[in-house]
């Protein structure tokens, strides 16, 4: 799949009989190229100790920062940049925490205004334990919440789930909230959605040490997403994340955003619909690294 | 509303029933000093005087939990999810009951919530603390975001002689250990430590005034106990200088 050209992509797709002319086909290239040298970006964002950085080695799969226990680990802007290869890449805005101190957040708020807008997804990351939020208020209503409003992705990642009491109620073998903490997790996605003003829909429990619903916020990220910017950060997601509709929804983002401005999508739709789209979809997530399962 | 000075007393008893739990503090009845300027307070129908202990810090961060823990009875109401202290409120213990002389520990609501009621308060807690033997500022082992907290104790010119502060959540720092009853690992132990380094660098305090505790466990209350009792009768003449 890797070595597929696009002379035998235009014949493959042409034996499933869809015909393309020169100005068709330049434009799927032209579409090709552009999601494979799009490099999206993701910011972290959140309090110094949420768990950014863990959360971030957990959904992307690789130590991408030494992680403190003790000490706010990340003091500057840290741009992780993954996968250099043939397949693009991406850049983790691991930001540095807010709330240390005073002079440093007034710092790291006009950092955070600078780099919002360019952000394709932001990860506001709380502590699901905790609920002294007003640092996080006060950044999310200057910084984030105007980027919100026009369309900008963001999701509340409520980390730390395992440790909403009754803590020590956590099941440890199948590491999984008791039912007493399942029931606080619930009243603190209603409360944080009242504090913040946000849908609870748009708020998700997880514990990325104890690696509890990633699988979720994984599909929220994807349906949260427009099509080229879904493909370009899924495939760097770690891929036993991927719950199968999550799959199929990024498998359909590539198909769209491959022939986008050559066939609308409801034609799409009809043309590589079915088992001819199945073919398609798998030469095309080739195409842009990403395979389906 | 909130700018009177009232704390409302939601327990009362005698010293006797906390002193059987802490000896350290059967050394108040021998007291001698109690009748300051600044520890005199007016209750309802009388003026007492107050060896006042006050607990500060964020909401969530287990004030009445640890209140609760030091009592030994659930009268401050506490929740894991919403914030539930609105107003100061104080348990109280007498020392003397023919001279009006108490022992009492307070709660002030948490700060850090919303902006909003940060500001509503603070007129609230200063006076309060103005008229208090001790401070504990409660911290969580757990959490590192302290731009809040220094700019309370900054705004509210806590005397850093009457401030303990109590770190609290010793059972859910790394590596979390959920046993039965709690015991810090080694590496918590040391990890520990550390947190106590950086705290008393950045809130330019001795080491040995910061008291680690899980209150959920009652562990270490009595050595928080001790060292309010401390701070609480140490040089006393110096409270109102700020």
């Amino acid at each position: 799949m890797e070595n597929l050209n696009s002379r035998n992509f235009f014949e493959q797709l042409e034996k499933f009989g869809t015909k393309l002319n020169q100005s068709q086909k330049e434009r799927i290239l032209a579409n090709i190229q552009e999601i494979k040298t799009y490099i999206p970006k993701v910011g972290l964002f959140g309090k110094t100790g949420a768990g950014k950085s863990s959360l971030a080695n957990a959904l992307f799969g690789e130590k991408l920062c030494e992680i403190s226990d003790i000490e706010a680990c990340t003091r500057n802007p840290q741009e992780v940049i993954l996968g250099l290869g043939e397949n693009g890449r991406i850049t983790l805005l691991d930001v540095p925490g807010i709330g240390e101190s005073r002079e440093r957040d007034e710092e790291y708020g006009a950092l955070y205004q600078s780099i919002l807008p360019e952000l394709d997804l932001v990860l506001w990351l709380l502590k699901a334990d905790e609920r002294a939020y007003a640092t996080d208020q006060e950044f999310y209503q200057n910084f984030v919440k105007p980027h919100m409003e026009k369309g900008k992705p963001v999701l509340f990642v409520l980390n730390q789930a395992d440790k909403i009491a009754p803590e020590k109620e956590w099941d440890n073998d199948n590491h999984l909230p008791s039912i007493n903490q399942q029931r606080n997790i619930e009243n603190k996605v209603s409360s944080v959605a009242g504090v913040f003003n946000i849908s609870t829909s748009k708020i998700i429990p997880v514990s990325a040490s104890e690696r509890y619903n990633l699988v979720d916020l994984v599909d929220k990220i994807v349906f949260a997403l427009p099509d080229k910017q879904k493909v370009t950060i899924v495939k760097y997601i770690d891929k036993t994340l991927i719950s199968e509709r999550a799959a199929a929804d990024v498998n359909k983002s590539a198909v769209k955003a491959v022939f986008g401005g050559v066939m609308t999508g409801a034609v799409i739709g009809f043309e590589i619909g079915g088992p001819v789209g199945a073919g398609i979809g798998g030469i095309i997530g080739g195409i842009v690294g990403w395979f389906s399962r | 509303m909130v700018n009177d000075l009232t704390v409302t007393n939601v327990y009362r008893a005698t010293l006797g029933e906390l002193s059987r739990r802490y000896p350290v503090l059967e050394k108040l009845t021998s007291y001698e000093d109690m009748e300051l300027e600044h520890r005199l307070w007016e209750r309802d129908t009388f003026q007492s005087y107050d060896i006042q202990c006050v607990f500060i810090g964020k909401t969530g961060y287990g004030k009445s939990s640890a209140l609760n823990s030091i009592i030994g009875k659930g009268v401050f109401a506490t929740s894991s999810i919403a914030s539930t202290t609105k107003q100061a409120q104080a348990a109280d213990f007498s020392i003397d009951l023919k001279k009006n002389h108490y022992f009492s520990i307070a709660d002030l609501p948490g700060i850090g919530e919303s902006l909003g009621n940060d500001k509503k308060y603070m007129k609230l807690y200063s006076e309060i603390l103005k008229k208090s033997d001790c401070v504990v500022y409660m911290l969580r082992a757990d959490q590192r975001d302290y731009s809040i907290d220094l700019a309370s104790i900054e705004s509210l010119s806590i005397n850093r002689s009457k401030m303990i502060i109590g770190l609290n959540f010793c059972d859910k720092i790394e590596p979390i250990n959920r046993m039965l009853p709690f015991k810090p690992s080694g590496q918590q132990h040391r990890n520990l430590d550390l947190k106590k380094d950086i705290i008393a660098a950045l809130f330019k305090m001795s080491k040995s005034n910061i008291i680690e505790i899980s209150a959920s466990d009652n562990w270490r209350i009595d050595s928080l106990i001790e060292k309010i009792y401390n701070v609480s009768i140490l040089d006393t003449n110096v409270i109102n200088d700020e």
